[in-house]
């Protein structure tokens, strides 16, 4: 992967709980352009996370990132908030693409909660350059709206404010029931934001290929039971116990697998699987993909069974 | 000829195959295109219906496209997310009108296709863009009743065009 070294040219702590950073190059020279919704994975201390980038994604000078604290998580948000000056050098990837406007749609409904809001700043900037229709639902806690300046003057009147749970999701049911045919829908929140959400619009028919989900966080998994990994290419067989991922079994004896968010969501540690039927857990592949029983990602999925023949 | 489930033909245009009804969606169309399509057709309004209530489900019978275009048209116009297309008739007929279907933002899983006949097909012709129609397998050739050439019925199927490619055949020799 490309490596980026950035510096912290602006820090603006004025949203609670959220910080935005601007980062550049020392040199002030051009950046990767990037699609609208693509995200950074900024090595955060010990840990690696993605962030949305909000800023202009077209030859751009700098990279804009908003960051939640998260007082109980992993610690990558919590570095970013308390070790980050102006100054500070960061090191990153260069822009990944996993959240892209569909080229097809003649219209786009977009729903944001709370910091979910980030991929979308950088959607509606390309939507004003193309003069895409776009309607935006953006819920978030009452003093904590982060962009609602820039969504306010980049999606104008198609934008609809909600600090009341209640009152955002009457007016969802609405809004989904009156998309006119071309419509797509882009989601971007909390875990159980986006699950309602994509409840309610299949509820109202729409179709999976209309639906496209930015997640940035899994839901809690449970242990799973231990199973056996026969690795073919290794000649070796290993044991994974309950609360243990294949992921870190694969790594403790020597197997080295490309990884990064180890939750389920990036792909970089898609393994394949030659035998065995596998309990798919990330958010990563597609139904399709799972189905075929090729492939998994080590850090969520399990054997569904006893055992697992991996080429390995 | 290379498989055709690997080409842009589907596999309904390419042999006549009438599918398990999908019920998934709010709002419904049914198009039955010839009088070979019409049984079928009230089949799947009373099976829509009986998911979704009386109304929200429509069958609009037809000769053939040139009548159902501008039916597919109003529908299209006034439809909202949550609506479904069911086409059944002739391959050729329900190609062309999933094409005015893809070409106002409908996708593939709002689709869905019972073709009763498989044996007219319409080539776009790739020299002077006439379009003909006839008899004609694919792999075979069909003189362009535009510019006169002998065109090969080619394994490509244009979604927006809603007709197969058609070449020169003979171009090396001729």
């Amino acid at each position: 992967m490309d490596r980026l070294n950035l510096r912290v040219l602006e820090v603006d702590d004025s949203i609670p709980a959220i910080r935005s950073l601007v980062l550049g190059r020392e040199d002030g020279a051009v950046l990767p352009s990037f699609t609208p919704g693509s995200h950074l994975v900024i090595e955060c201390g010990p840990r690696s996370n993605a962030y949305s980038l909000t800023g202009e994604s077209i030859a751009p000078t700098t990279y804009r990132i908003s960051v939640l604290r998260l007082a109980d998580g992993m610690g990558g948000s919590r570095w970013i908030h308390d070790e980050l000056v102006v100054g500070s050098h960061v090191a990153a990837s260069a822009p990944r693409s996993a959240f892209a406007p569909a080229a097809v749609a003649s219209r786009h409904l977009m729903i944001a909660g709370g910091v979910g809001v980030t991929p979308i700043v950088s959607h509606l900037r390309a939507a004003r350059r193309w003069q895409r229709q776009v309607q935006v639902l953006y819920t978030y806690r009452a003093g904590f709206g982060a962009h609602v300046e820039d969504l306010e003057a980049l999606a104008g009147d198609g934008l609809e404010l909600f600090t009341d749970p209640a009152t955002f999701t009457a007016r969802l049911d609405t809004v989904l029931a009156e998309q006119p045919i071309g419509t797509h829908l882009y989601i971007c929140g909390p875990a159980g934001l986006m699950e309602h959400v994509c409840q309610r619009a299949e509820a109202m028919g729409w179709p999976p290929s209309r639906l496209h989900l930015e997640r940035f966080s899994a839901g809690a998994l449970d242990p799973g039971t231990p199973f056996e990994v026969n690795l073919t290419a290794s000649k070796r067989t290993l044991t994974v116990p309950s609360g243990t991922t294949l992921l870190s079994a694969l790594q403790e004896r020597g197997i080295e697998v490309p990884n990064m968010c180890r939750q389920g969501v990036c792909g970089e540690c898609r393994i394949p699987v030659s035998a065995g039927a596998v309990d798919h857990r990330d958010l990563y592949l597609s139904a399709r993909e799972k189905e075929t029983n090729t492939t998994m990602m080590c850090c969520v999925s399990r054997a569904a069974g006893q055992k697992l023949e991996i080429p390995l | 000829m290379p498989d055709l489930v690997h080409t842009s033909v589907p596999s309904w245009a390419s042999a006549a195959a009438i599918p398990d009804l999908d019920v998934e969606g709010r709002r419904f169309a049914v198009f039955a295109i010839g009088p070979a399509a019409l049984e079928l057709g009230r089949d799947w309004l009373e099976a829509l219906e009986s998911v979704v209530g009386p109304g929200r489900a429509t069958l609009h019978q037809s000769a053939g496209f040139t009548e159902a275009e501008p039916v597919l048209e109003a529908e299209l116009a006034s439809a909202a997310v949550g609506w479904r297309l069911k086409l059944i008739g002739p391959a050729d007929d329900c190609l062309a009108l999933r094409a005015r279907a893809v070409r106002a933002g409908l996708m593939d899983d709002e689709i869905q296709v019972a073709s009763v006949d498989d044996r007219s097909r319409t080539v776009l012709c790739s020299h002077c863009t006439t379009r003909t129609t006839s008899d004609v397998g694919i792999g075979e050739t069909v003189g362009c009743r535009g510019c006169g050439r002998n065109l090969l019925v080619y394994h490509h199927v244009s979604r927006r065009h809603g007709a197969y490619m058609g070449f020169m055949s003979d171009a090396e020799q001729a």
